[in-house]
């Protein structure tokens, strides 16, 4: 708990986000200073993601991780992208930033970044208090942080024990750059990750949204109670949710624009999101394969680059996979996965009630998902398909997918508890989801009402 | 000045003023604290949750060390326990008083030891 903590943690997230903007400016590059600005917050991410998966590769084949392991790490990633980027012919930025901003935008801005500014000082002198975070994700960082490496013996004795270990990689890292064990300001480090997400969901957003769409439902997401309470928990739920969102809302926009460096940034996030969370799978699952079915509903379906985005992604975590299964780790998967659900079917109903009623709980949600639901319906009436079909479809499989987690594990009850259930930690993905492109919904619906009078107006000039 | 420049300063005025409101409004009270490891050592000021403590440790050996020593010494009931800022103490829980603390710290002076009373959180 000191300055010197809290600087050390900046320098950590400092070169995240510059291994970040070397590894976009290679898949996309910066035509002007200005999409520099506006994409830092998913440069972060990337670099979160790709030295993210570096770190779990050396952990898995025994470099110890810490300071050298990352300046070197994050060095030949840069000097890799940098040479990629060259050889692409990627051009350096040029013109000066120009960040145009109108009162509504400023004031809707500032509220967002006094949102952020509230939450670190919250953070500054967080407690390690959730369960999760102390009794697993912290104690493996500090295994990782004083041992150097993996420790088969000591993860066999945690709960948890296959959980890939991206997040107790970082918070190892961020002990080092620290200089101590501090697992206090190590909530600063969650800090980071969640302004890095939302930099990028504005990033991202605010060149094809109206602003006055965007920034309420940015704001909304990060009021409502069940994003604004656990967003600095030293633990892997965030930091899953802001990668597959990411991911998700790379997706969409290829969906509509096919720009190849959405799915390599898409596959970068998706590879870190499963080696955030177990769930990562599932989300990815869902995401790819709504994906799949909008682009086949629409229009000509393009599969092969989405199933190769999404082997990319999962790639990221065999090295973990082989690790963990050759160290004989286990446990904690679902004990009526497959067909034992049938033995469960009275389970089956109440499971996919609890995931419905979470997502649409206004005390935990607000009214995030009922707005995306008519953004969805408004899209469809103005006689847009892609982005409704992905949207709605990723929604339905992922419902499907919590109902399936309740379901399978049978000694769970049936409760929005969180101590007992985590349903109300695995459905963050899905409102974020909601509260990301309910504002492309309703610009896509706006443009298409608008559409036929432009044409119209053109016609009869 | 050009009509749109205008409003694109009036908007940026906005964003700074109030971007710098609440970090202004909470510097007035005092700059940041940080806690140090001696927030983690409460005097005892007043009656309840009290312990005589032999100690604060960086590393458990020590600690050990010191609680061995405490029961040598016929303080019964010693024993090592996190002190919430990443130390161990050895301390003496369940001190009634004010008043009986002060003689187990009496009686641990005339043995050359040389422990604090104090109150647990």
């Amino acid at each position: 708990v000191s300055g010197h903590a809290i600087a050390g943690l900046a320098l950590l997230n400092a070169v995240l986000l510059i291994v970040g903007m070397s590894v976009l400016w290679s898949l996309r590059g910066f035509p002007t200073w200005s999409d520099v600005v506006r994409l830092s917050g998913l440069a972060y991410l990337l670099g979160v993601a790709s030295l993210g998966a570096v770190l779990v590769f050396e952990l898995t084949v025994g470099i110890p991780v810490g300071l050298i392991s990352v300046l070197v790490s994050s060095s030949l990633l840069c000097a890799g992208a940098l040479v990629a980027g060259c050889a692409v012919g990627r051009a350096r930025p040029s013109g000066r930033p120009n960040v145009r901003l109108t009162v509504p935008t400023a004031v809707f801005a500032a509220l967002v970044i006094v949102y952020f500014e509230a939450l670190f000082r919250s953070g500054r002198l967080a407690g390690l208090y959730e369960w999760d975070g102390w009794a697993f994700w912290v104690p493996k960082a500090k295994a990782i942080y004083y041992f150097g490496g993996l420790d088969e013996r000591f993860f066999k004795e945690l709960p948890a024990q296959t959980y890939p270990p991206l997040v107790p990689a970082f918070q190892a890292v961020a002990f080092h750059f620290m200089g101590s064990v501090d697992q206090v300001t190590l909530h600063l480090q969650f800090w980071f990750f969640y302004l890095g997400f939302v930099g990028a969901v504005i990033g991202l957003l605010c060149t094809r949204v109206r602003p006055l769409l965007l920034w309420p439902f940015v704001l909304l997401m990060l009021c409502s109670p069940n994003l604004s309470g656990g967003e600095l928990n030293a633990q892997g739920d965030f930091v899953l949710a802001e990668l597959m969102v990411t991911a998700a809302l790379l997706i969409g926009l290829w969906l509509l624009e096919r720009e190849r460096w959405q799915l390599y940034a898409a596959a970068l996030t998706l590879g870190g999101g499963v080696l955030a969370k177990r769930e990562g799978y599932l989300i990815a699952f869902c995401v790819i394969v709504a994906a799949l079915v909008a682009s086949k509903l629409t229009g000509p379906g393009r599969w092969r680059p989405l199933l190769l985005t999404a082997a990319a992604g999962f790639a990221a975590s065999v090295p973990w996979l082989v690790w963990f299964r050759v160290h004989g780790l286990g446990g904690g998967g679902p004990a009526a996965g497959g067909l034992g659900l049938l033995d469960h079917l009275d389970r089956a109903w109440p499971s996919f009630w609890l995931a419905v009623s979470t997502i649409f709980d206004f005390n935990l949600f607000l009214v995030t998902a009922e707005l995306a639901l008519l953004a969805i319906l408004l899209a469809l009436l103005a006689g847009e398909r892609t982005l409704p079909a992905y949207v709605g479809l990723a929604a339905v499989f992922l419902i499907a997918g919590y109902t399936w987690i309740t379901w399978s594990f049978p000694e769970i009850p049936i409760t929005k508890d969180d101590p007992l259930n985590p349903i109300t930690r695995v459905t963050m993905s899905t409102v974020m989801m909601a509260a990301v492109f309910t504002p492309l919904l309703l610009q896509a619906a706006w443009d298409a009402r608008a559409r036929p009078r432009a044409t119209v107006a053109e016609e009869a000039t | 000045m050009h009509h749109s420049s205008r409003r694109t300063l009036v908007a940026w005025s906005v964003l700074v003023v109030v971007v710098l409101a609440y970090p202004v409004g909470v510097l007035a009270g005092g700059l940041p604290r940080f806690p140090s490891v001696s927030d983690c050592a409460h005097k005892a000021t007043a009656e309840g949750n009290l312990e005589v403590v032999f100690g604060h440790f960086a590393s458990y050996d020590d600690a050990v060390r010191a609680r061995d020593e405490a029961l040598r010494y016929g303080f019964k009931g010693t024993q090592v326990a996190l002190d919430g800022c990443l130390r161990l103490k050895v301390a003496l829980p369940g001190v009634p008083t004010i008043e009986v603390g002060r003689e187990v710290i009496q009686e641990a002076h005339s043995v050359g030891l040389e422990p604090t009373l104090e109150q647990s959180s």
